[in-house]
C-alpha cells in the first residue's frame, strides 16, 4: 500500500493527511502506527473480561464458555465486566471533576485576591449561580459573592449527604426517578471513592447494583463536577458568546512564534493567551526574528480560549502529533488529560519544546514549568518567553504547514443560544413542535485511531442536519465540524429545509458549538430547560446523544450520565462490556425501563444517524408533535 | 510375492494399504465372507440407531480397491487353509494360492446361552446384515432385551433405547462394563442408563431365551419382543482348524504379527494379545486402533520391511447418552498389585476420574463425564514413563501436555 | 514445508491465540459478533501451564497419527496433499477415540453437536490465526530448517 493511501485511510481531514504523509516520509510513528503495532489487541480486554483488582489474579473469563467461568474469587463475567466499567466511569468522573475543582480553586483565589491575573468576568452569571445556591448577593461585592460560591462549589466535592445543587436543574420527575433508584448523587468525591470501594475484591458483586452506582457516579460528574467546571469557568473567564475564528493546522504561522496550548483546563490557556499580548514578549519575538506570537489550541484547553477569545484552534485529539510534525511549533504547552506521552519523543525530532505545567501531569522528556494560580500571569509569561526564545532553533527546511484552515463560528453557551433565539427558548420549542426542527442531538467525544479520523464525526453530523436535526456539540467533535465548515451559518445549506429556514432566520449555524468536554454539562442544562419549559421529563424529549469516535474514560462517564439523565446515546466504538451478556443487555435494553434511556452501539455513522432519527421520531410521536 | 488377506475390516485393509505403499506391484487379494466394501463394524450401533446411514459406515470409496490395485473376493468364505501347500480353499470350491497370508478375520459374538429352537427374534450384531435385521425387528418390537453389559451390549441397548424401545440389559457381573469400569463408575453409568429409561439387571444369569422373553436362572422372566446377544467375543478361526497354527484364546503371533508358521500372519481381533502393562494377561483386545496398527505392522513385515508391534493394552472410549467415558490400561485390581490410585469424584456433576499407579508408572485410567486431555494420560500409560515429577498434577483442573514437558515423551522438534 | 512451532519461553499466557482461533472459526470472523453465534465457535489451540511454563498447543498434524488410526468413522484423515490431519465433522460420530489417543490432548469436543474438533491449521490462510494473534512470537509458522537456524543462533548467543 502506498503512502498516499495510508494517509487517506487514516483521516478524512486533508491537513491531517498531508501531515501523515510527511510523518511517513520522515519515518515518524504516530498513534496510527502504534495502533498497528498493538494488533491484535487483547480480546479479553476488548470484552472487559480481564480482572486485575487483586493479586490472586490476574483472572480472565473465557467468553466462549470452554475455559474458566469464574475468577479466583469466584467473580463471574457479569461481575468483572460491571466492576471494570464502574472503574472506567469513576476515572472519567474523577478527571472531569478534578478539573472542576481546579476551576473552583482559581475562583476562590481570585475572590480572595490571591490569584495572579484572573478577574471575575461575568457578574450576571455569578449572581444567577449565587441565587441558585441561595447565596446572598444584596449589597455585597462580586468578590464576596464569588468567595461564597466557590466555597459552596468546593463543598459539593466532599458533600456526604447530597444533593448536589446543580442536579436540581433536572426536571423534578427525573430527580424523583434518581431518588427512587437510589442513584441521586450525594457528593462527587464520595461517589468516586465508593466506586473504588465497591470494585475492590469481595465487595459489590451484583452487576445491577454495580451499574446503578456507575450511573450515580456519572451523574455526580455530569450535574456535579462538569457543571461546576463550566459554570465557574464562565464566571471567571466570561460566558461564551458567538465568535468567529479559524480551525485546522493551517492556523499555524510560518513567520510567527507558534505556541500550541493543549490539554483541558482554561486556567492555563487564558493566561497564555493574555501573556502572548504582552508588549515585551512581542518585542522579544521580533528581536528573535519572528513576526509576532501566534497562539493556537488543541483539544479542550484550546476550545476554552477559542470560544472566549477567538484564539484559533489547530486541531483535535489525533492532530496533536501532526502539529509538531509541521516543524513550526516552538512550544506545545500542556496541562492535563488526553496529552499523549509520545509527545516529548516526537518533539525531539524537531525544535519543539513540550512544556508541562501541571503538578499532576509530568512527562519524561518535557520541560516542566509548574503552573500555579497565584502567580498565573507571571508563569504564563515565563512559558511564552521560553517559546519565543526557541524560535531561532526552528529549522525552515523542516517546516511544512498545510494550507488548510476553515472559518468557524463558536461559543454557543446556553445563554448565547437563548440570546440568539431572542431572549427565550420559545422559538426553538416552536420549531421543534412544528417539525421544522425534528429534534436536537448532542454529539461529543474524542478521536480514536480505530476509526478513520473525523469520518464518523462529520458523517453523523451531516446526516442529522440533512434530516432537520439541530446538532449541538463539544470537544473533538466540535473541532472536527469547525475544520469541515459545519460551524458556519452557511452550512445551513447542507441542512434539510426546515432546519435551514430556522438557521437562516436566526443567522446561526445548523451545528452549534457549545464548548469543551466538561461543557457537555451545557447540553444537560439545555435539555433540562427544554423539558421544564414543556413540563416533561428529559427522556420524553426528541433528543439524543452520540460519541462517534470516543476513546477515553471521560467519554464513558459522559455517556453514562447522559443516559442516566434520560437521553438515548449511540456510541461509535464498542465499549469493553460485551463479555457479559447481562451487562450488555442492561445497558442496551434494560436501562430503558430503569431510567427511560439506553445505550446503542453503531460504528457506521449512517446507520447511527438512522437509529437516532428513528428514536427522535418515536419520541415526537409519543409527545404528539 | 502374492499377498492374500482374509478379512476386509480394520486390520485387513490397513495391512493391504501398507503393503501397497511399500510394494507397488505384488498382487494383493482380500477375501471376505461379506459383500460390502470396507465398513466400520464399530459403527453398527450407530447404524441401528439411525445416527449413521449405511453410506456413512463405509470407510473407503467405491473405487478404493481398484485404485490400490487390490483384488477382491467378497462373499466368499474360506473353508480351510493348507499351510503345507500355501493354499486355501473357498467354500465355493475355488482354491487360492498365497505367498504370504494374513488372517484378519476378527472376532464374532459368543453365543453362550440356551435358545429355543426356531425362534426368529434372537439376534447378534456382528455384521451390517445382522444390524439390518436388528433394525427391522426393532420397527415391530416394543420391548428389547440385550444380553451382555459390556461395551457392545450397552451400545446396542442405548441404540435400541433411542429408537423408542423399552430396553432391558442383562449383565452377568454386578457392575456395568466389568472389564473397563470400577464399581463407582459402573454405578454412575447405571444411573445414566436408568435415568434414560433403560432397565438394568446385573448379576444375573440367563437360563433360556424364548420367543417371548428371557428366563433367568433365579426364576425371573424378562418379557421381550426381541433379544440381542452381545456377551463376549470369540475369534473367527474355523479355517485354521487342523493346521499347526498355534491357537490360544486367539491366534498367537509374535511382535511382527507372524504366527508360528513362516508365511502366515495374524492381526486384529482374531489375535490373542499379551497385555504389555504387565501381569502376563492374555486376552482378545477387540479395539479399532489396535487392529489398524497390527494390520500395518503385519503388512509391513509381509512386504519385507521389519516393524514391531509395540504391545497391546486395553483402551476404549464411548459416549452413552450425554456421558462420555474413557478407560485405558489396567483398571481392575483383581490379581494385580497396582493398588495405588488417585480418584476425583464430583457427585453433583457426575464426573469421575481415576488413575491407577504402580510406583511411578501409570497403569490405567478411568475418565467418566469429563474426558478432555485423556490422550495425554493414555500416552503416559503407553510409554510407561516415570511420572514422579508430575504425579500430583495429573488430575488437576488445568492438566494438559504442558504438565508433562519434564517427562521425555514423543518427538518434540516442534518446540523451539 | 511450514509448520507451527512453539517458542515456549515467549508465551505470556494471554490466550490471544485461543480467542483468535475461535474468531477465525466463527461464521462472522468478528470477536464481538462471534459471541452471539450459536453454537459458539470452539478453540482448537490451548494455552496450558506446567513446569512453570506457559505452553500454547495445537494439533501437531502427526504422521501415522494415532487419532487417524483410532477413528472408527473415517472422519479423521491424513491429507497427503497438505500434510495435514483433517477432520470431517459431517462424518464424525463423537466416539472420542481420537480424544483418548491424542498424546498432546489437543482434540476437543463440540459437546452439543457431539463431534470432535481440532486444529485445521487455518489451511485457507497464509498464516494461521493463532500465530498471527500471538503478540510475543511464541507461536511461529515456519520450516524446520528455519527453526534449527534459530535454535543454533540462540545456542551460539548463550555461549
Amino acid at each position: 500500500m502506498d503512502v498516499k493511501d495510508r494517509a487517506s485511510e487514516r483521516s478524512v481531514d486533508t491537513a491531517s493527511q498531508i501531515m501523515l504523509r510527511e510523518a511517513e516520509r520522515q519515518g515518524i510513528d504516530t498513534a496510527w502506527d502504534r495502533l498497528e503495532a498493538q494488533q491484535p489487541q487483547c480480546g479479553f480486554g476488548e470484552l472487559g473480561l480481564c480482572c486485575r483488582n487483586c493479586n490472586m489474579g490476574p483472572c480472565r473469563i473465557d467468553p466462549f464458555g470452554e475455559g474458566p467461568d469464574q475468577g479466583v474469587c469466584g467473580a463471574t463475567a457479569d461481575i468483572i465486566v460491571a466492576r471494570n466499567l464502574l472503574r472506567m466511569i469513576a476515572a472519567g468522573a474523577a478527571a472531569h471533576s478534578d478539573h472542576g475543582r481546579d476551576i473552583t480553586h482559581a475562583l476562590l483565589l481570585t475572590a480572595e485576591g490571591k490569584s495572579g491575573g484572573y478577574e471575575i468576568k461575568d457578574t450576571a452569571k455569578l449572581n444567577a449561580l449565587a441565587a441558585e445556591y441561595g447565596i446572598d448577593t444584596e449589597g455585597r461585592n462580586k468578590e464576596e459573592v464569588a468567595g461564597d460560591l466557590a466555597r459552596a462549589a468546593y463543598a459539593e466535592f466532599g458533600n456526604q449527604e447530597g444533593p448536589i445543587r446543580f442536579t436540581r436543574r433536572a426536571p423534578s420527575k427525573r430527580v424523583e426517578l434518581w431518588r427512587k433508584l437510589g442513584i441521586d448523587p450525594r457528593g462527587v468525591d464520595r461517589e468516586i471513592v465508593e466506586a473504588m470501594h465497591r470494585t475492590h475484591i469481595g465487595v459489590d458483586n451484583d452487576y445491577v447494583n454495580l451499574i446503578l452506582h456507575g450511573l450515580r457516579t456519572a451523574l455526580s460528574d455530569g450535574w456535579g463536577g462538569s457543571t461546576i467546571a463550566t459554570e465557574l469557568s464562565d464566571v471567571l473567564f466570561g460566558t461564551p458568546k458567538p465568535i468567529k475564528s479559524m480551525a485546522n493546522l493551517g492556523v499555524l504561522s510560518s513567520d510567527k512564534v507558534n505556541i500550541i496550548i493543549h490539554g483541558h483546563e482554561p486556567t492555563l490557556s487564558e493566561m497564555i493567551v493574555a501573556a502572548a499580548d504582552d508588549a515585551d514578549l512581542i518585542a522579544l519575538a521580533k528581536e528573535k526574528g519572528a513576526n509576532g506570537i501566534n497562539i493556537a489550541g488543541i483539544c479542550c484547553t484550546g476550545t476554552e480560549v477559542l470560544m472566549r477569545h477567538g484564539t484559533p484552534i489547530a486541531g483535535n485529539f489525533l492532530q496533536q502529533e501532526l502539529a509538531i510534525i509541521t516543524g513550526a511549533v516552538e512550544a506545545m504547552v500542556v496541562d492535563v488529560q488526553c496529552i499523549m506521552p509520545a509527545l516529548p519523543d516526537l518533539a525531539g525530532c524537531f525544535h519543539t519544546k513540550i512544556i508541562s505545567t501541571s503538578p499532576k501531569a509530568k512527562f519524561p522528556g518535557a520541560t516542566h514549568i509548574e503552573f500555579h494560580e497565584d502567580k498565573a500571569f507571571d508563569i504564563a509569561k515565563e512559558i511564552v518567553k521560553a517559546a519565543v526564545e526557541n524560535y531561532p532553533a526552528r529549522n525552515a527546511a523542516k517546516v511544512k504547514i498545510p494550507d488548510e484552515k476553515m472559518e468557524c463560528m463558536v461559543g454557543f453557551s446556553v445563554e448565547a443560544i437563548v440570546n440568539a433565539l431572542g431572549g427565550s427558548l420559545d422559538p426553538l420549542l416552536d420549531a421543534i413542535k412544528s417539525g421544522a426542527v425534528k429534534g436536537v442531538v448532542g454529539i461529543v467525544g474524542c478521536n480514536n485511531p480505530k476509526i478513520q479520523h473525523d469520518y464518523a464525526h462529520l458523517n453523523l453530523v451531516k446526516e442529522l442536519i440533512k434530516n432537520d436535526v439541530l446538532v449541538i456539540n463539544t470537544g473533538c467533535n466540535a473541532i472536527a465540524c469547525a475544520k469541515a465548515g459545519l460551524l458556519l451559518p452557511e452550512a445551513a445549506d447542507q441542512a434539510g429545509d426546515g432546519l435551514k429556514a430556522v438557521c437562516r432566520s436566526l443567522g446561526i449555524p445548523p451545528v452549534l458549538h457549545m464548548g469543551s468536554c466538561v461543557d457537555i454539562s451545557r447540553i444537560l442544562t439545555a435539555c433540562a430547560a427544554i423539558a421544564n419549559a414543556l413540563g416533561v421529563d428529559i427522556s420524553d424529549l426528541p433528543v439524543a446523544g452520540a460519541a462517534p469516535e470516543w476513546m477515553s474514560e471521560k467519554a464513558v462517564s459522559i455517556g453514562t450520565y447522559v443516559v442516566a439523565s434520560g437521553i438515548y446515546t449511540v456510541l461509535g466504538a464498542v465499549p469493553p462490556v460485551l463479555g457479559s451478556a447481562n451487562v450488555t443487555a442492561l445497558l442496551t435494553e434494560g436501562a430503558e425501563d430503569l431510567i427511560g434511556a439506553k445505550f446503542a452501539v453503531e460504528v457506521d455513522p449512517f446507520k447511527a444517524a438512522k437509529l437516532i432519527l428513528d428514536h427522535i421520531m418515536a419520541k415526537r410521536e409519543a409527545l404528539g408533535i | 510375492m502374492n499377498h492374500v488377506i482374509i478379512g476386509n475390516s480394520a486390520a485387513g485393509v490397513s495391512a493391504a494399504e501398507t503393503i501397497r505403499v511399500i510394494d507397488r506391484s505384488s498382487p494383493i487379494t482380500i477375501i471376505s465372507d461379506e459383500l460390502h466394501t470396507f465398513y466400520s463394524k464399530s459403527l453398527i450401533p450407530d447404524f441401528i440407531s439411525g445416527k449413521a446411514s449405511l453410506e456413512k459406515t463405509y470407510l473407503r470409496t467405491d473405487t478404493f480397491y481398484k485404485e490400490m490395485d487390490i483384488n477382491t473376493l467378497f462373499g466368499e468364505k474360506v473353508d480351510k487353509v493348507y499351510p503345507g501347500k500355501n493354499t486355501l480353499a473357498l467354500s465355493s470350491g475355488q482354491e487360492i494360492e498365497y505367498g504370504k497370508l494374513l488372517v484378519a478375520t476378527g472376532a464374532g459374538p459368543r453365543v453362550s446361552v440356551d435358545i429355543d429352537t426356531g425362534i426368529e427374534n434372537f439376534f447378534t450384531a456382528r455384521t451390517i446384515e445382522d444390524a439390518q435385521a436388528v433394525k427391522e425387528a426393532a420397527l415391530q418390537a416394543r420391548r428389547a432385551t440385550v444380553i451382555g453389559a459390556g461395551l457392545i451390549g450397552l451400545k446396542l441397548a442405548a441404540a435400541l433405547n433411542s429408537l423408542g424401545l423399552e430396553v432391558t440389559v442383562l449383565g452377568k457381573y454386578e457392575i456395568l462394563l466389568p472389564r473397563v469400569m470400577d464399581s463407582t463408575a459402573g454405578e454412575i453409568l447405571r444411573e445414566v442408563f436408568e435415568g434414560n429409561g433403560v432397565n438394568v439387571l446385573t448379576g444375573v444369569k440367563v437360563s433360556r431365551v424364548s420367543s417371548d422373553g428371557v428366563r433367568l436362572s433365579d426364576g425371573q422372566y424378562v418379557a421381550s419382543d426381541m433379544v440381542v446377544m452381545a456377551a463376549g467375543v470369540k475369534p473367527n478361526i474355523d479355517m485354521l482348524e487342523g493346521t499347526e497354527v498355534e491357537i490360544g484364546g486367539g491366534i498367537v503371533a509374535d511382535s511382527q504379527m507372524r504366527t508360528n508358521l513362516e508365511d502366515i500372519y495374524a492381526a486384529g481381533d482374531v489375535v490373542e494379545d499379551i497385555d504389555f502393562l504387565g501381569g502376563g494377561r492374555r486376552f482378545i483386545n477387540p479395539i479399532w486402533p489396535k487392529a489398524v496398527l497390527q494390520g500395518r505392522i503385519a503388512g509391513s513385515n509381509m512386504a519385507g520391511i521389519k516393524r514391531n508391534f509395540p504391545g497391546s493394552m486395553m483402551m476404549n472410549s464411548v459416549q452413552f447418552f450425554d456421558t462420555p467415558l474413557i478407560s485405558v490400561g489396567i483398571v481392575l485390581h483383581e490379581g494385580c498389585d497396582y493398588h495405588e490410585e488417585v480418584i476425583r469424584y464430583n457427585k453433583k456433576e457426575k464426573v469421575y476420574k481415576k488413575l491407577i499407579f504402580e510406583k511411578d508408572r501409570l497403569k490405567g485410567a478411568i475418565f467418566l463425564g469429563e474426558i478432555d486431555k485423556a490422550g495425554v494420560i493414555t500416552n503416559l500409560i503407553r510409554e510407561q514413563r516415570d511420572i514422579a515429577p508430575i504425579k500430583e498434577r495429573l488430575l488437576s483442573k488445568s492438566f494438559g501436555y504442558g504438565n508433562i514437558l519434564k517427562v521425555p515423551v514423543a518427538d518434540r522438534a516442534w518446540i523451539v | 514445508m511450514k509448520e507451527i512451532f512453539i517458542d515456549i519461553g515467549r508465551c505470556v499466557g494471554c490466550k490471544s491465540c485461543e480467542l483468535a482461533c475461535r474468531v477465525e472459526h466463527s461464521r462472522s470472523k468478528n470477536l464481538f459478533a462471534a459471541l452471539s453465534e450459536s453454537p459458539l465457535p470452539r478453540r482448537r489451540v490451548f494455552v496450558e501451564y506446567g513446569d512453570g511454563k506457559k505452553v500454547p498447543l495445537q494439533c501437531r498434524h502427526c504422521c501415522e497419527a494415532p487419532c487417524v488410526d483410532a477413528c472408527i468413522s473415517g472422519a479423521m484423515k491424513w491429507d497427503s496433499e497438505t500434510n495435514l490431519v483433517v477432520h470431517d465433522r459431517e462424518i464424525c460420530v463423537g466416539c472420542w477415540m481420537c480424544v483418548m489417543v491424542c498424546p498432546f490432548g489437543v482434540i476437543g469436543r463440540e459437546k452439543d453437536s457431539r463431534v470432535a474438533i481440532k486444529c485445521d491449521r487455518c489451511y485457507e490462510r497464509d498464516e494461521p490465526a493463532c500465530v498471527e494473534a500471538c503478540p510475543t512470537g511464541a507461536l511461529l509458522f515456519t520450516t524446520l530448517e528455519e527453526t534449527e537456524k534459530l535454535r543454533r543462533g540462540r545456542l551460539v548467543k548463550a555461549l
